[in-house]
């Protein structure tokens, strides 16, 4: 079985049941298969594999003969369900009238007294705890936020402030990214050139274009204002975009891949001018050094490799806590240090000129998924699965706030400019601003 | 034994002919009539159960989340609008299902294939084993295709949907059909090759996997 993919122009009729196609591509792709041994392979390959598919055996295990002993057992449980995507929630009656409800829920109340007893006695102690914590603990656990912006329908995965520090673009799951006034939260545009999920957004250094990568595998470039397209066509990476950066002077943008490479593109050009394939695994978090030397790249493994932007050689290899993967990386403003956070629940920060370990933060309770550096230097933000963003100091690492706005996972996180605010983006569908506290 | 409800309306089991029509019975059950959804799920259960473990890879998981669909299905079915979208409104829950399950796979730690699969090559012998092997293989890759593309492939190879169906069920355009099936295609492809040449640290997108 050979590893070529077929011709771009033909991948698609090749794929396809012959009696979807038309008489004429039929007739065409014959054609072209008479002298394309790629195709003629792919079509091979495609055959085999959908003999294997179909000749699959049916499931081993099967669900329970009779629902209705499901739904008696989640009536004596009575565990609310989650709530369901495009269904109208208000329309949805309780199905009080179901004669054997009543008869549940009497079997139910007696069965359910002595659990929310026990749930009551470990709340009590909780909350005993957490006054005695408030009491002893510095940092601020609060946090308001000044905006909350609910414009996306889905999980936000990714946050950018723009360099002048009025506007705000989140990507979402919903396969968007909006551009709004990070005050008052008035869209100025909405990019809905990809046809699946934002999984990264960076805006230019001079403030005027957004880059955008996706799980859809390209990047884009449009114009933060108007929404329209820079690029001509988007930039295919070969695999899912999980990060991107902008080179400080605003030439390239730096790409990281599901395809276990960064790639480097031109931004006039719109061509790579440059694969790193030093990673080795999936590419989930790219940063670029603000002095312009460096890129950083982590992923599916703990290895933090920084290397030269120009020629791609690896200068440093920090290390995160080994079988834990890193998702996400920032650089500290002067270029000597980066902060690593990923599945370990902690995040370090590692010395790129001799990749030692300076700090390890580990305030989180759960893997930590986006950081940033503040543009002063002096602090971190970090969200985490544990569903709070935590503000702590980058020298001592002392933490500073906690803030518990979001109810979900906190999967992006940026500073304003003045390092005054911080954006953070949610599985809880919303982008919320808040203060920084320091 | 039949129930009668507050409104006198019957919800015996004797109403329910196996062989009425899904809009029929989608009716009946959207009136609280259990065993009516009962009937659509012995009709349907088998078929969103091999969708689903195919989508995620495992049989047991597949199955559980079968009877969840259907534990969504019942509770939300007074506000399907449309009885005759029933069964592609049931595949948008499945779908969903499979998504939540694969979000919450970040919490799983995989273990890499080449773990569990380095050494015992020169052990292999050739027989029947090898066809085994192979559909193995192929349900792996299969796990590794993205997660869309791997919906239209089961839809369109295993099941042989027409498109537009298929493009009903997963609520995306009939022109993304075609273009996510030769990408979930080249996808198994490569995956498989690369499983084949035992090349394949083929980890799990689990991470975020939609």
């Amino acid at each position: 079985m050979s590893s070529h993919p077929p011709c771009a122009a033909w991948a698609e009729k090749l794929a396809l049941r012959r009696e979807d196609l038309s008489p004429s591509d039929r007739e065409a792709l014959d054609a072209h298969l008479a002298h394309c041994t790629i195709c003629q392979q792919a079509q091979e390959d495609y055959h085999f594999l959908d003999a294997m598919l179909r000749a699959l055996p049916p499931p081993s295990v099967k669900p329970l003969p009779r629902l209705s002993l499901l739904l008696e057992a989640r009536e004596l449980t009575d565990v609310p369900l989650p709530e369901l995507k495009g269904v109208d929630a208000e329309r949805l009656p309780r199905r009080s009238n179901q004669p054997h409800a009543s008869r549940s829920a009497a079997r139910g109340r007696s069965r359910k007294l002595f659990p929310i007893l026990a749930v009551a006695c470990i709340l009590l102690l909780f909350l005993a705890g957490g006054m005695f914590r408030a009491m002893t603990n510095v940092a601020r656990s609060s946090g308001t936020a000044l905006f909350t912006y609910r414009g996306q329908v889905d999980f936000v995965s990714a946050v950018a402030w723009s360099p002048g520090g009025l506007l705000v673009a989140t990507g979402n799951w919903d396969k968007t990214v909006s551009v709004w006034n990070a005050k008052t939260g008035d869209v100025l545009s909405t990019y809905t050139g990809h046809s699946e999920l934002v999984d990264a957004v960076a805006w230019s250094p001079n403030g005027r274009y957004i880059a955008s990568g996706s799980w859809d595998h390209t990047v884009q470039l449009w114009d933060a204002f108007s929404g329209q397209p820079i690029w001509p066509y988007p930039a295919y990476q070969g695999a899912e975009v999980s990060s991107l950066a902008w080179s400080p002077n605003g030439r390239y943008i730096a790409v990281g891949s599901w395809d276990r490479t960064v790639k480097v593109w031109d931004v006039s050009t719109e061509k790579p001018v440059l694969t790193y394939t030093g990673q080795g695994e999936f590419v989930y978090a790219v940063a670029w050094s603000p002095d312009g030397r460096y890129i950083a790249s982590a992923g599916g493994n703990n290895l933090v490799m920084i290397w030269d932007a120009l020629t791609g050689m690896t200068h440093m290899i920090c290390s995160y806590p080994l079988g834990y993967p890193v998702d996400a990386l920032a650089w500290s403003p002067d270029s000597q240090e980066i902060a690593i956070a990923g599945r370990a629940k902690t995040v370090q920060i590692c010395n790129v000129s001799n990749g030692k370990n300076v700090l390890t933060y580990a305030g989180h309770g759960a893997e930590v998924d986006a950081v940033a550096w503040s543009p002063n230097g002096k602090y971190i933000v970090s969200g985490s699965w544990d569903h709070t963003a935590r503000v702590w100091n980058a020298k001592s690492g002392a933490t500073i706030l906690i803030y518990q706005g979001h109810s979900d996972i906190v999967d992006a996180v940026a500073w304003s400019p003045d390092s005054k605010y911080i954006i953070s983006g949610s599985w809880d569908r919303t982008a919320q601003v808040w203060k920084s506290g320091v | 034994m039949g129930y009668r409800t507050e409104d006198g309306s019957p919800l015996g089991r004797e109403d329910i002919d196996p062989s009425l029509s899904v809009d029929a019975l989608v009716v009946r059950a959207q009136n609280g009539n259990q065993f009516a959804f009962e009937a659509l799920y012995t009709r349907y259960s088998d078929q969103i159960n091999s969708y689903l473990s195919r989508m995620v890879g495992n049989d047991g998981v597949g199955c559980e989340l079968t009877q969840e669909v259907f534990l969504k299905a019942w509770s939300a079915l007074p506000g399907l609008r449309s009885p005759e979208f029933f069964v592609r409104w049931l595949y948008r829950i499945a779908l969903n299902c499979a998504r939540d399950y694969q979000k919450r796979l970040k919490h799983v730690r995989m273990v890499p294939l080449d773990t569990s699969s380095e050494g015992g090559a020169e052990f292999s012998v050739q027989g029947p084993e090898e066809g085994v092997e192979n559909a193995e293989l192929v349900q792996i890759a299969l796990s590794h295709v993205s997660p869309m593309y791997r919906s239209c492939l089961i839809l369109y190879v295993i099941e042989g949907l027409p498109q537009q169906q298929i493009a009903e069920r997963l609520n995306i355009k009939e022109v993304c059909v075609s273009k996510y099936v030769s990408r979930g295609k080249e996808e198994l492809r490569q995956i498989y090759h690369q499983l084949l040449r035992g090349q394949g640290r083929v980890q799990m997108k689990g991470r975020r996997g939609r």
